[in-house]
């Protein structure tokens, strides 16, 4: 069974159609970006996945996550799934460990500090951090909590909103580094972003949200120009 | 740690206001006032206590140990009135301080009490002592807001909002646990505040029932606040705009509104000043009969009338004192006409409240203040029956003086006449009791009613916007 499938699903907004008739499927071990310009609808789609879209939306198709449908039953699905959000959600009052052990008692998941250890050691979080105040974090140290939160959560399937948002270089190249490893070890990862390089190096599947549609793209990085680039942000494949 | 996502939000929600500090000092600074606030109401309290003790006590010596003597000096002797004070009034002294709380009953003169200003006697004219009532009125909504005002916007503005609800966590699961953490220390602290005041006012005139409708009251008000603030704070997408609205909400609910609707209710009714209540009572009396003219027809037909009934033709035949019945009728008069002064005012105030209650929905600080007033013996409601039943002990101690006049008085010695002083000591001085609650029933329900919407209407509002991300 497949982690994610978006069958023929379509959201409009009044008389515009943000996502019209879009396809998709995540398996476990497999990790899919979709790139796409401001305002094509990424994050309309992400909400729509989590079952937080808005009321006035009119939606059309289904979302299933692992077959069951997120329109029926949302609060089972985002249970089933951990959702890193693009800004780096976490609370400045409370340390690394701190945040992690909340998170996962509102999901009632009970951990051990030691794994909630094992897990910050996995993302490379510095561990003379860990019983810091987040307040005092980098952007790249937060998301390694999201992400670190995103693991003990042992969930099977990973949303991301443009994970690498706002990451130095070095810091981008670890997030990466963690999204395949993830990957590996089993996980089904939805990337939403930007970054087409990083994009380029961690996923499998490569698609492009233009127009309302969602397609596949082939990209060699070696040959990617601006004027191409520009083409494909258009809808011009 | 606890696994009750609700439980798990507020704590987390205290853990905040403990190592952010300003929450906590702000909870710091609230008790201080409260401390500070019951502490002045407990002294301002005694002052009254004392006064009344020592005037009534006085005025009971000087009453008894009247020498004999003409019975109608005694009735100008006068005899001071103490209103009965509920121990409540330390959390809510009302119109106390306005309305006074001694009254001097004279014979042919309504009690000193009666003509008191309408902004007076609604207690919304001025800004009185701080009082434990005031603190849970007012600074305990500024200081809700204060703490409470960025408790979703801040999770809007870092993503936490977004993550929790992108990971499951329901949304009333994060306002309920929220409004808990607002709730639970204010509601403490109401609390602490109501046990300490029932140990004070235990054994007192209808204690629990006061007691329990006015913590009822503060509890629900409280929930409102909190609620409201969680609704602005959801509502909003920047801290600072929370915070604004909130404040601008704070000033009309517990400044604009009680003040304009007192000032429009006494535009709207407007009530004369004492002195001009007086000068019309004189003019009527005038017009009435004047006991002094020989050709008022009045007193000349009353005249009669008596010849008649005692069948004499001289008022020095009659086998009683005529000039006892010329006061009992005099006083009779006087009464009427100001008993009816009285009426005209006392519905100007019903009207100015009954004004004030139709739009109590806009405030619920005022219908709290209502709630507060009543509770603690100190409303309009309380105070009118109070004036009623001191009203009902002068003329029934006047007419008994005139009585003796008539009877033991022999009129063709009556300037030199001294009466015994057991008739004083025996005179029908009936005690002032404070009224039952429900004088103030109308106060306490509409009051209620306004606080039961005033808590659901945000939840509502709420259910609209909590499903926005």
């Amino acid at each position: 069974m497949s982690l994610l499938t978006i069958k023929q699903f379509s959201c409009a907004f009044a008389d515009k159609k943000v996502l019209n008739a879009i396809n998709l499927t995540v398996e476990s071990g497999q990790v899919v970006a979709i790139l796409g310009s401001n305002g094509t609808g990424k994050s309309t789609l992400l909400k729509c996945i989590l079952g937080l879209n808005d009321k006035s939306a009119q939606l059309d198709g289904e979302i299933e996550i692992f077959g069951h449908p997120v329109q029926n039953q949302a609060l089972f699905a985002r249970h089933q799934l951990a959702y890193v959000p693009e800004q780096a959600a976490v609370y400045g009052h409370l340390s690394a460990i701190e945040n992690i052990n909340y998170f996962l008692s509102l999901a009632d998941i009970k951990i051990s500090n030691n794994v909630v250890a094992t897990h910050l050691s996995q993302v490379g979080l510095n561990q003379q951090a860990w019983h810091k105040p987040c307040a005092d974090y980098s952007k790249g140290m937060k998301q390694k909590v999201m992400l670190a939160l995103a693991l003990a959560k042992q969930a099977k399937l990973l949303l991301m909103d443009e994970p690498n948002s706002g990451l130095d270089p070095q810091a981008t190249e670890e997030l990466n580094q963690l999204i395949v490893q993830c990957k590996n070890d089993g996980l089904g990862v939805l990337v939403v972003t930007h970054d087409i390089l990083s994009a380029i190096a961690f996923s499998d599947q490569l698609l492009m949200l233009s127009n309302g549609l969602l397609t596949p793209v082939t990209l060699d990085p070696t040959r990617l120009t601006i004027d191409r680039l520009t083409h494909l942000y258009q809808g011009v494949a | 740690m606890t696994h009750n996502p609700v439980i798990a939000i507020m704590r987390n929600e205290w853990l905040r206001y403990w190592r952010t500090r300003i929450p906590f000092l702000l909870m710091i600074i609230l008790v201080t006032l409260w401390m500070i606030a019951t502490f002045a109401a407990h002294l301002h309290w005694q002052d009254h206590a004392r006064a009344v003790a020592t005037v009534s006590q006085k005025s009971q010596q000087d009453w008894q140990s009247q020498p004999d003597r003409h019975p109608h000096r005694v009735s100008h002797y006068g005899d001071f009135v103490a209103k009965p004070i509920h121990p409540l009034s330390v959390i809510e002294p009302g119109i106390l301080d306005q309305s006074g709380h001694l009254v001097y009953l004279e014979a042919h003169r309504l009690n000193s009490a009666n003509f008191n200003p309408a902004t007076e006697a609604t207690s919304l004219g001025r800004f009185p002592l701080i009082t434990p009532a005031m603190i849970v009125q007012w600074w305990m909504p500024l200081c809700l807001i204060m703490i409470g005002y960025a408790s979703i916007t801040s999770e809007k503005t870092t993503g936490t909002l977004a993550y929790l609800r992108g990971n499951g966590t329901n949304a009333w699961h994060i306002a309920l646990g929220k409004w808990l953490a607002l709730c639970i220390p204010l509601l403490l602290l109401v609390l602490i505040q109501a046990t300490l005041t029932l140990v004070w006012i235990w054994g007192s005139d209808q204690a629990l029932v006061r007691l329990f409708t006015l913590l009822i009251a503060q509890i629900i008000y409280i929930a409102g606040w909190c609620w409201l603030v969680i609704l602005v704070s959801w509502q909003s997408k920047q801290a600072h705009g929370a915070l604004l609205t909130l404040l601008l909400l704070w000033v009309c609910i517990c400044i604009i509104v009680p003040k304009g609707l007192a000032n429009a209710a006494q535009i709207a009714y407007p009530t004369q000043p004492r002195s001009e209540a007086e000068y019309h009572a004189e003019e009527k009396l005038k017009s009435i009969g004047d006991s002094h003219n020989p050709d008022d027809p009045h007193f000349a037909a009353f005249k009669a009338n008596l010849l008649k009934q005692y069948g004499v033709d001289s008022t020095e035949d009659m086998p009683v004192n005529y000039n006892g019945l010329l006061m009992q009728e005099g006083e009779r008069l006087t009464t009427q006409v100001y008993r009816e002064q009285q009426a005209q005012h006392q519905a100007q105030l019903q009207k100015q409240n009954a004004s004030i209650r139709a739009w109590l929905w806009l405030s619920p600080a005022l219908a709290m203040q209502y709630i507060h007033m009543a509770s603690s013996g100190n409303d309009l409601a309380h105070h009118l029956a109070f004036l009623a039943q001191a009203e009902d002990r002068r003329y029934q101690l006047i007419q008994y003086l005139n009585q003796i006049h008539t009877e033991k008085v022999h009129q063709h010695d009556d300037k030199n006449t001294r009466v015994s002083a057991d008739f004083w000591k025996n005179a029908p001085r009936p005690a002032i009791h404070l009224s039952h609650l429900s004088v103030s029933k109308v106060a306490i329900i509409s009051g209620l009613l306004v606080l039961l919407a005033w808590v659901l209407a945000p939840l509502w509002l709420l259910s609209r916007v909590i499903k926005r991300l």
